[in-house]
């Protein structure tokens, strides 16, 4: 028989939760109150305690006299096991550690360079973006005076040259 | 605490602390020893409250520390009973003494992750229901028992029903001895299916309440109710009647 034959009787659901003292006090009550009036629903419940009480005959087996040592040695030959693919796996495990710690180096300075690259101005532009000064210092020297060619750019009197094939050559 | 030969063995063979025990097989509360359980914390509370109110869960959290002693205390305290379960289960004395090892060893590899959710005998007796459930797995698999789909017991399929209609059956009689009634016992016991037997072990020879017996079995207490129940039923329909007229009617 298994666990999916036909409904159980809710009495014997019952009772035998009673005799496991496995039911609340209002159930119990209940259950006290009608074995006392119901000869029925009190030979079922000592049908099943009789049931019950048999297999106190079951015989109490022990485990043997070697069990806890050989458990024991069981436990110590599993745990050499341990220790022996353990120490197999060490060096495997220190190339791992090691390749892991290169690269994450390698990749903390490639980050490094990158953010330090981005914040640091490049001298070269700066010179760059001075160059047209620079191309034209000896006559802006002559000339000495800032305001006064703020003055003559604002008037429109720079104009920017033509850039031809001539020129360029 | 006494001491004996297991303590003197690991005292001239330290437990190597540091190891990383892998914990095989067995999902469950170290916690790793139930699929379902794996995703359970156990809240400090509940594992004080299991501390201080069961022994047997201090002297696993010794063992967790690497206390030979006290892992010995806790084997000499439960292998009669964790074998005694286990025989009656799978109806092999020596199977069950492997088995009980391999509980053991279980309980030994998971005590870095030990932390106490329930009852020190609860915890074990889980390990031991999933031992033998996987060993009676594979004993059907390799066709040595005749299980039936409904995982009936080592006596093939539907024994109960053989053994009821035996019961119920009309055939001559003849008194039975003691050690007759005990054999009708263990074959009716051996009928059940193994769910119902160990729920019936549990409760008979562990004295377990059907909460401890739900935790254990990875089943709600309404189906142990259940399961129980329908056990009992079983069992009285197979022994009344020889408890009622002390005679045995030939089994086919």
């Amino acid at each position: 028989m298994n666990d999916d034959s036909p409904e159980l009787d809710g009495d014997t659901l019952q009772l035998v939760a009673y005799l496991d003292g496995e039911l609340e006090a209002d159930e119990r009550r209940t259950v006290e109150e009608r074995l006392g009036t119901d000869e029925v629903y009190r030979l079922e419940m000592q049908l099943l305690q009789g049931a019950w009480d048999a297999l106190d005959q079951l015989p109490r087996h022990s485990a043997g006299e070697n069990f806890a040592h050989t458990t024991v040695a069981m436990i110590a030959l599993a745990g050499e096991q341990q220790q022996t693919e353990s120490q197999a796996d060490a060096p495997r495990r220190l190339r791992r550690q090691w390749l892991g710690g290169l690269i994450g180096m390698a990749a903390a300075a490639a980050i490094g360079f990158v953010a330090v690259s981005w914040s640091l101005p490049e001298e070269n532009t700066q010179l760059v973006e001075d160059l047209p000064v620079l191309e034209n210092l000896d006559a802006y020297q002559q000339v000495g005076d800032l305001d006064f060619l703020q003055g003559l750019q604002e008037a429109g009197l720079f104009v920017e040259d033509e850039v031809t094939d001539d020129s360029a050559t | 605490m006494k001491t004996g030969p297991i303590a003197a063995f690991f005292a001239g063979r330290e437990p190597q602390i540091g190891i990383d025990w892998q914990f095989e097989g067995f999902p469950g509360k170290a916690h790793t020893f139930s699929r379902r359980r794996s995703a359970l914390v156990i809240s400090d509370t509940t594992a004080l409250r299991y501390e201080q109110s069961d022994p047997d869960v201090r002297l696993m959290l010794k063992v967790r520390d690497d206390d030979a002693a006290a892992f010995e205390e806790l084997m000499l305290r439960y292998q009669n009973r964790l074998v005694n379960i286990l025989r009656h289960l799978v109806s092999d004395g020596d199977l069950a003494e492997d088995l009980g090892q391999e509980v053991f060893l279980r309980v030994y590899r998971a005590r870095k992750r030990y932390v106490p959710g329930a009852k020190f005998s609860t915890w074990l007796f889980t390990i031991a229901n999933n031992v033998a459930l996987n060993a009676l797995r594979s004993k059907s698999r390799r066709h040595e028992v005749n299980l039936a789909a409904n995982e009936s017991g080592p006596m093939g399929a539907n024994p109960m029903e053989k053994m009821l209609l035996a019961a119920s059956s009309q055939m001559p009689v003849r008194q039975i001895d003691k050690s007759e009634m005990r054999a009708m016992v263990r074959e009716a016991l051996g009928a059940l299916n193994q769910r119902q037997r160990m729920a019936v072990l549990l409760n008979k020879f562990e004295d377990m309440s059907y909460a401890d017996i739900a935790e254990t079995m990875e089943l709600s207490p309404q189906a142990i109710k259940s399961l129980l129940a329908r056990a009992r039923e079983n069992l009285k329909l197979v022994i009344q009647p020889y408890l009622s007229d002390g005679e045995r009617p030939k089994v086919k």
